[in-house]
């Protein structure tokens, strides 16, 4: 084998190996490494997030789910704010308490739009039910003026550790 | 193992004046993707105000402090001095630098619970072109190690996609209705992003027929199982057109793009360096002599003669 060759095979056995220890060490992920794991749990139910735009809606919010024909006010589109959907998508599902840091945080995302808007971020679980159909329901999370902020009352709030 | 590397990279293959020309719009394009995230990731953290799921480096360091603009865009503009002198050859290292640079901006822009792949496959490159030009000094060995790795651990990783499919959930991956949700996922990421709600041809098809539905599913499946035929040049323009059509299957189907893993198979599919040399030598003919593919070309059957230095530099 070549000089060159045999600098080649090191090389890729070589990032190979630390291919392997960084997926192996780091739950499959560790850029640009990755097992590719995306879409490879089929059949579970999902969650996404979606805002609406309450302004000037007299009625206090409902914190019960509905389903799509029964959204309150009218659609926030994101891309033309700025706000990346599976950003806020991930941040509404994985936050686990709501702190005031995390409520700042979900602020910091819409922080030029609340001088004009009222806006309801809802999050979005998706499942299919026993009849292979697939069932999605939207549920209000937090409600944001420009000086205050509601959480859904069953989520759980705390203070910053 | 020796026969592999050498279908792999090809280094004892002729070189030509279009696989030349080929790699450098390659590299030019690889640099030019890599300043476009780290640009945009670098505008973007400036919008975050806390670290929700930390990613790679970002599980050592506090990767908040990237939301204060200097450094973010400080990283950014560093970066970018060490692609431009990478690529001119007056660094090494160069590439080595802006790869850790760019995984640092990623970790600091996919801190909020995304976990994306979009960049993977240019970042896998990227690393092919960090190790290349520390590695070997002739830039005949820089360009084929490149482009050898970069079709490895391309394959590797849709292979990879294939198993973890298998593993997590079994044969019933194909399962039609599976799809069927996602579909549905899909349209409220488009609902949320647009304020819209339709769903395309596609989709209804998807969504009306569960046998089209579990027919996707299979043939990208396969094509996923299948990538690393790419490891082996004649197999390269058939697999990585598959794995094409997949990309084209996934945007119909779910309306993701990835852009820029996109146009990178299109520069990886089809033998744009016979094409170019065809167009410099003025000729339709189609022999090897004339229009030599050692991408696409399996390599000899017998061990190549070894060069008398391989370190010296080549013509370029």
């Amino acid at each position: 084998m070549s000089d060159p060759l045999r600098r080649a095979g090191r090389l890729l056995v070589g990032t190979l190996l630390v291919y392997a220890l960084l997926v192996a060490t780091h739950k499959g992920e560790f850029w640009p490494f990755s097992i590719y794991p995306m879409f490879s749990q089929a059949g579970n139910s999902w969650s996404r997030a979606v805002v609406r735009d309450v302004s000037g809606d007299s009625a206090s919010v409902e914190w019960s789910s509905v389903s799509r024909e029964h959204l309150p006010g009218r659609p926030f589109a994101l891309r033309p704010h700025g706000v990346n959907n599976i950003d806020l998508a991930n941040f509404v599902s994985k936050t686990e308490t709501w702190t005031p840091r995390r409520v700042n945080g979900l602020r910091s995302l819409f922080a030029d739009d609340l001088t004009d808007h009222t806006l309801l971020v809802m999050r979005v679980n998706g499942e299919m039910n026993e009849g292979d159909s697939v069932v999605v329901n939207f549920v209000p999370y937090v409600y944001l003026e420009a000086d205050s902020t509601a959480v859904a009352p069953f989520l759980p709030t705390g203070s910053d550790g | 193992m020796t026969r592999f590397l050498h279908q792999l990279f090809g280094f004892h293959v002729t070189d030509t004046r279009g696989e030349r020309l080929f790699f450098y719009a390659f590299e030019l394009f690889v640099a030019a993707c890599t300043l476009k995230y780290a640009w945009s990731w670098a505008a973007h953290v400036q919008q975050l105000g806390d670290v929700v799921l930390p990613l790679g480096i970002a599980q050592y360091i506090d990767v908040s402090v990237f939301f204060e603009s200097w450094i973010a865009y400080g990283a950014a503009g560093l970066l970018t001095a060490s692609v431009v002198l990478g690529a001119l050859r007056w660094w090494r290292y160069g590439y080595v630098a802006a790869l850790l640079l760019l995984h640092l901006l990623f970790a600091a822009r996919y801190s909020q619970g995304e976990i994306p792949h979009s960049s993977n496959v240019l970042g896998m490159t990227l690393l092919g072109l960090a190790l290349a030009l520390p590695a070997f000094d002739a830039e005949r060995l820089r360009r084929r190690f490149t482009i050898g790795f970069t079709y490895f651990f391309i394959g590797l990783g849709y292979t990879s996609s294939a198993v973890c499919k298998l593993v997590a959930t079994g044969p019933q991956w194909v399962d039609g209705h599976h799809l069927q949700l996602w579909v549905h996922e899909k349209s409220i990421d488009v609902f949320a992003a647009t304020g819209s709600f339709n769903f395309t041809f596609a989709q209804e098809m998807v969504l009306e027929y569960y046998w089209i539905a579990t027919l996707f599913l299979i043939i990208g499946l396969v094509t996923e199982s299948l990538a690393i035929s790419m490891w082996w040049p004649r197999l390269r323009i058939p697999t990585v057109l598959a794995v094409l059509g997949l990309h084209a299957g996934i945007y119909l189907t779910m309306r993701i793009v990835f852009a820029i893993t996109t146009l990178e198979l299109i520069l990886l599919a089809l033998p744009w360096a016979c094409l170019v040399t065809r167009v410099l030598n003025g000729t339709s003919s189609s022999t090897d002599e004339e229009c030599p593919l050692p991408h696409f070309r399996a390599a000899p059957t017998t061990e190549p003669p070894v060069h008398a230095d391989p370190g010296a530099p080549a013509s370029a």
